[in-house]
């Protein structure tokens, strides 16, 4: 009977603490974004868990939203976005993915990275983590690089095995030398030449797409 | 005022005074004597000497230089008298090795903004749930407006809020992509090899 007793009370405590991180979640989402909208973030946070996902980032963009005082709507279409784009990420990099890889994979997708260029990068760097090149690719883009010479500039240099510390030095020069004047595509090349990268010449740019689509 | 009450009070008190027997003259021969005789506690060695009290004798030139000290040092941790920092946001305990991200470490990142018309600056990120109250900066050298906390290594969004209104990206730090609320935030990698 005591045993009884014991087992029914170990069991809620676990129950308890198994549910107390979700709880305190939630109550948050309510406390920033009010009752009906918290629901509907619960939603796609809950269902993006049940298909295992990451979920820190998907509340942290609700939360976000709720910092930065968007609409109710635009807040759970963000969040459902990042939700589709991690589960997208997660096709892409594989199921042993780090959530750091995939919310920096989801992140580059949302940019415009096709899925196929973070499968070309996780079969380049099947041990290593891809966060980095994955944050650079983003950055790339949201500098006005095109995608496809962003997307070639990783590659290469997960081809050539560059060191992250290297290639977020290299988007730093970028970085300066758009914020001098140049133009971000000229900007790339430079400093990834700079670091061994071919890149087509500028009449290269006006050819056909080669027949594989494949990028250098 | 001196009533029979006080004078037999004071009688009293006198002769308690004289029946009380003088100082033996020897006595503080004796005394010294024993004192020296006495052994001086010695230190406790290992880590028992780490928990007790020594008694210790300092001239008053050293503790006003103790002082001083400990309150130079106070003034240069609260900023007083920080040196100039580089206006970057970066992890601040060097990196952990190997590509592999544990999440389960946490690093000390110091973020950094030059706003010198600011009045006030908040680091705002996934890290403090977006909170605009969450970490407030304070002004450093060269009106860099600093902040360290420490962070679960991974990928973070984050920007800065100038004036409780205004926000900015890190101007040091690589993009996020457009957030869906038509504002840029920043990005920064904590605890892999090599990062920022």
């Amino acid at each position: 009977m005591r045993n009884r007793r014991r087992l029914a009370l170990w069991t809620g405590a676990l129950v308890v603490l198994a549910f107390a991180p979700a709880l305190a979640e939630e109550a948050r989402l309510v406390e920033r974004l009010g009752a009906e909208t918290a629901g509907e973030i619960t939603k796609i946070v809950e269902s993006a868990r049940a298909a295992s996902l990451p979920t820190e980032s998907l509340v942290a963009a609700a939360l976000e939203g709720a910092a930065k005082r968007a609409p109710a709507s635009r807040i759970i279409e963000t969040v459902r976005r990042r939700a589709e784009a991690l589960g997208q990420a997660r096709e892409a990099l594989g199921r042993a993915s780090t959530s750091a890889e995939l919310a920096a994979g989801a992140g580059a997708i949302l940019a415009g990275v096709p899925a196929d260029t973070l499968a070309r990068l996780r079969a380049m760097r099947p041990q290593a983590s891809l966060v980095v090149p994955l944050v650079v690719v983003a950055d790339l883009i949201a500098r006005r690089v095109p995608e496809t010479t962003a997307s070639a500039a990783v590659i290469q240099a997960a081809r050539l095995g560059i060191r992250d510390r290297d290639l977020l030095r290299a988007r730093e020069r970028v970085e300066q030398d758009i914020r001098a004047g140049r133009t971000p595509t000229a900007a790339i090349e430079a400093r990834g030449r700079a670091l061994g990268m071919a890149f087509p010449s500028a009449t290269d740019h006006h050819r056909p797409a080669r027949p594989n689509g494949g990028t250098p | 005022m001196n009533t029979p009450r006080d004078r037999e009070f004071e009688r009293r008190v006198t002769e308690t005074y004289r029946e009380t027997p003088g100082l033996d003259p020897g006595a503080k021969r004796r005394l010294e004597a024993a004192l020296a005789a006495e052994p001086m506690p010695r230190r406790p060695r290992g880590l028992r000497g780490l928990f007790q009290a020594h008694p210790f004798e300092i001239s008053p030139l050293a503790g006003w230089s103790a002082a001083a000290a400990l309150l130079l040092a106070g003034m240069w941790i609260g900023g007083g008298l920080a040196p100039p920092v580089p206006p970057v946001s970066r992890p601040e305990d060097g990196f952990t090795a190997g590509e592999g991200v544990s999440t389960g470490e946490m690093h000390l990142v110091r973020f950094a903004l030059v706003a010198p018309r600011a009045s006030r600056v908040a680091v705002v990120g996934d890290f403090n749930g977006w909170d605009t109250s969450a970490t407030p900066m304070r002004r450093g050298a060269n009106d860099a407006w600093i902040a360290s906390l420490p962070i679960s290594a991974g990928r973070h969004l984050y920007a800065f809020v100038v004036d409780g209104e205004r926000w900015l990206p890190d101007p040091g730090a690589p993009l996020a992509p457009e957030d869906g609320f038509g504002l840029e935030n920043s990005v920064i990698v904590v605890g892999i090899e090599g990062v920022l």
